[in-house]
């Protein structure tokens, strides 16, 4: 079959089209490049076009004469060679020439500045960040958005120290502040935006106080909030109902009650943790504790909040995600496996799409007092020291958060998140109603993440010692954290 | 006599054409030997021996990650930190007994099915492949089939219990049993790879050695032993030593139990292998010099294991 390359190349056969192909082996320039040069010889015009199409390069002369354009291999190899040689040195010395000269005058209006955004990915959030991504740069013509996608938060988590000292750390991170953020700002790996908020003009008076205050630290701020997140309870109503409990715990004290009574009725667990630091301060919180950025890793409220989830392990009636083949606590809940664990609204887009039948509550987490809390605290854009262009990026950031963001964020229920900006988190509400247990109220009095400054060293030595105490046996809750405030307490 | 004759015939001849001076033409063609090797080399520099030099030089540091180039020697401080780290001696722990429990499972099992499957008669290369096929598959897929396997009343934990008496528990959850689970995963994934091996040596041994046996009356069973076995001791040789330098360095599997958002190691550190515990530290904790003193005590491990093992095992057969 003879490949004809009609409407772009004419009459060029397939021959010729192998001619040029062999043509484009010889010469040899760099995968990826692109190109298109003129050389005019006589009453023929030659154009060398490089095209990239499917991922693969595919090089061709165009030779016009008199009007018809073919495609033909140009050329001996010893000719070729020569002619790149020259078109390679011409290259260097431009560039060279161009780097010792400092951009022309006025390339820098033409210059597309490309700004990588990372973020933890997924069949719900994808699609959110397609469509504000694309409405930033139709707003922001001199700014393409590469996205760097993480499978998973924790791979994203996981990921970006190692990211950090390779400096390929993407310009822009999107994450939230049950990450060790302090850390971050700490070892100056993002940057402060207080200055780059007020040059660029972003309007943060939309977003609540608490959320604004969550993502400050030590009087700067380092994250534009994206969307509001929040600790919540979560009841299996199903199981609850299943052991004979009608009423929701009021307090802590009742939920371990009622965790013991789910237990001895139904053999199930009455509830389940994900051991990891987030989900073991939710407790400390609830019995009136909290690690107080290192200074109160021992205290009293921090012991009892902790013991409570020991007793409940002792007494079988909590387990561990992994003990009943769940991947996290969600679907422990889910596969009505546990009746009861501390979540958020991000349990709102799982149950819908995984466990639509389970019947299940969301509501503030009880405490030992008989209060209700929660701890407020949300996702933001944070701009790494990594970044070549601040200012661009806080550009792109002040329109992938604005009022059409954050819209969406409210309408797109399967996101799993709550918008940041107060205007909409009521239209959030009304559009998901099991997320109306969380009012206003409640979140503006959320509680914030206090934890030390090594955050992540502090996270891992707790959660080993908390393993060793529920599944070995092996230690006591207040020699655990003794001995945690001797290693990461701050005076 | 003969023989003091007719050697030094050739050791004229060999002293006369100098080492140290090749003729032009040799040299002509180690040149183009090293021309051709010298690409090989240079990835081999970049990929293995570059990044083992700048472990050791990390191992003498202190580094921060978020400060990567910020590098301040330390001495032996790392290593001395290791030697009091009861964490690392767990990780040891939990390594030793894992490589005794693995090698000579996977051993003993590879050569009891390789023999079985020599005498197959007809469809013995799809045997092969099947037993091959765990080894290709991914690491991640397998160990994620068999949490499902192992889940508190799932089809083989269940059985187990049954069969055995022991409670019918998540494996990979609970401290006692997740190593045993992680044997039986890494020996699941490795076995194939030491069949196709035994295989070939079992090829090797001459026909005529199991006939003449079995005129002489042997069982199967001694036939196994007495002929098959000693047949292949070089194999059984090779399997050992790499299966030491395999199971030494388990990593994937341990990481997978432990990607349910709980730490590394988990449940409980009984899962943290050497290599866990160096990467948790590395990568982490940010310990990269630390880390990397732990990854040169494995290197250390590892030759000092292949030299012994060789050294206990002669490859005579």
């Amino acid at each position: 079959m003879a490949l004809t390359e009609k409407g772009f190349m004419g009459d060029a056969t397939g021959s010729d089209y192998l001619r040029a192909r062999s043509a484009e082996r010889v010469n040899g320039l760099p995968s990826g490049a692109s190109e298109s040069r003129d050389q005019t010889s006589g009453s023929a015009q030659e154009t060398e076009v490089l095209t990239v199409q499917k991922g693969k390069e595919i090089r061709m002369s165009l030779t016009s004469n008199r009007g018809r354009k073919m495609l033909v291999a140009r050329g001996t190899p010893g000719r070729r060679a020569r002619q790149v040689l020259a078109a390679v040195g011409t290259t260097a010395l431009a560039s060279a020439l161009i780097a010792a000269t400092g951009p022309l005058p006025g390339a820098g209006a033409a210059t597309t500045v490309t700004i990588t955004l990372g973020y933890a990915g997924g069949t719900n959030i994808d699609p959110y960040y397609d469509h504000v991504i694309q409405s930033a740069e139709n707003a922001l013509p001199g700014i393409k958005v590469q996205q760097v996608v993480y499978a998973t938060y924790d791979d994203q988590l996981d990921e970006m120290p190692t990211e950090v000292a390779a400096g390929t750390i993407p310009d822009i991170i999107v994450w939230d502040n049950s990450a060790p953020v302090g850390q971050y700002a700490q070892q100056s790996a993002i940057l402060g935006l207080k200055k780059l908020v007020s040059s660029a003009g972003v309007n943060l008076s939309g977003d609540p106080a608490a959320l604004i205050k969550a993502w400050t630290i030590n009087g700067n701020l380092y994250g534009i909030p994206l969307y509001l997140q929040d600790s919540a309870y979560v009841y299996n109503l199903g199981m609850l109902q299943a052991a004979g409990i009608t009423t929701l715990p009021k307090s802590m004290q009742q939920v371990g009650a009622d965790a013991l009574t789910v237990y001895k009725k139904t053999g199930k667990a009455g509830l389940t943790i994900l051991d990891n630091l987030f989900h073991l301060t939710q407790y400390v919180l609830a019995f009136g504790g909290g690690w107080g950025f290192g200074k109160t890793i021992n205290s009293t409220a921090n012991i009892a909040g902790m013991q409570f989830l020991v007793n409940l392990f002792n007494e079988h009636a909590a387990v561990l995600p992994d003990q009943v083949g769940a991947s996290w606590d969600g679907v422990a809940v889910g596969d009505n496996e546990a009746a009861m664990a501390d979540g958020g609204p991000w349990y709102i887009g799982y149950m819908s799409s995984s466990a639509p039948k389970v019947n299940y509550s969301l509501e503030p987490i009880p405490t030992s007092t008989g209060k209700q809390f929660v701890v407020t605290y949300g996702g933001a854009y944070s701009i790494t020291a990594h970044s070549k262009d601040p200012a661009a990026d806080m550009e792109l950031i002040k329109y992938l958060t604005d009022a059409d963001a954050e819209h969406y964020v409210a309408i797109d229920t399967s996101f799993g998140f709550v918008p940041a900006a107060s205007q909409y988190i009521n239209l959030y509400r009304k559009l998901t109603p099991k997320y109306s247990g969380i009012t206003n109220a409640v979140l503006a009095n959320g509680l914030t993440l206090d934890y030390p400054p090594s955050t992540i060293q502090f996270g891992n030595a707790l959660v080993s010692g908390f393993e060793n105490i529920i599944l070995r046996h092996s230690g006591t809750v207040r020699a655990l954290l003794n001995s945690l405030q001797q290693a990461y307490g701050t005076s | 006599m003969a023989q003091g004759v007719g050697r030094p015939r050739t050791a004229p001849l060999l002293l006369t054409r100098s080492w140290r001076q090749p003729p032009r033409r040799a040299r002509r063609d180690w040149g183009a030997a090293y021309a051709l090797l010298a690409p090989a080399a240079a990835l081999l520099g970049i990929w293995f021996v570059y990044p083992i030099v700048d472990t050791v030089v990390l191992a003498f540091q202190q580094v921060n990650l978020f400060h990567f180039s910020e590098r301040t020697y330390v001495g032996l401080t790392n290593f001395h930190q290791l030697w009091v780290d009861p964490a690392f001696h767990h990780s040891l722990f939990i390594t030793m007994i894992f490589v005794l429990l693995v090698v000579p499972a996977q051993t003993v099992v590879a050569l009891v099915l390789a023999s079985a499957l020599q005498s197959v008669g007809r469809g013995k290369t799809i045997f092969r492949t099947a037993f091959f096929l765990p080894y290709m598959t991914s690491t991640v897929a397998v160990t994620t089939v068999f949490m499902k396997l192992f889940v508190e009343g799932g089809p083989l934990a269940a059985s187990i219990s049954r069969i055995f008496g022991l409670p019918d528990t998540t494996w990979y959850a609970e401290p006692s049993f997740a190593l045993p689970f992680l044997v039986i995963v890494y020996v699941y994934m490795y076995i194939g790879l030491y069949v196709v091996v035994f295989l070939g040596g079992i090829e090797n041994v001459p026909v005529e050695l199991h006939e003449a046996a079995k005129v002489d009356g042997a069982g199967s069973f001694q036939r196994f032993r007495f002929v098959t076995v000693p047949g292949v001791r070089p194999y059984v040789l090779f399997v050992i030593v790499a299966g030491f330098i395999q199971a030494v360095q388990i990593f994937d599997q341990a990481y997978v139990i432990a990607s349910n958002g709980a730490i590394l190691g988990s449940p409980a550190g009984a899962t943290a292998t050497l290599v866990i515990f160096l990467y948790q530290q590395a990568f982490r904790l940010n310990n990269l010099g630390y880390g990397s003193a732990a990854a040169v005590v494995l290197l250390v491990i590892v030759f000092a294991g292949t030299v012994l093992t060789r050294r206990l095992l002669p490859e005579r057969s």
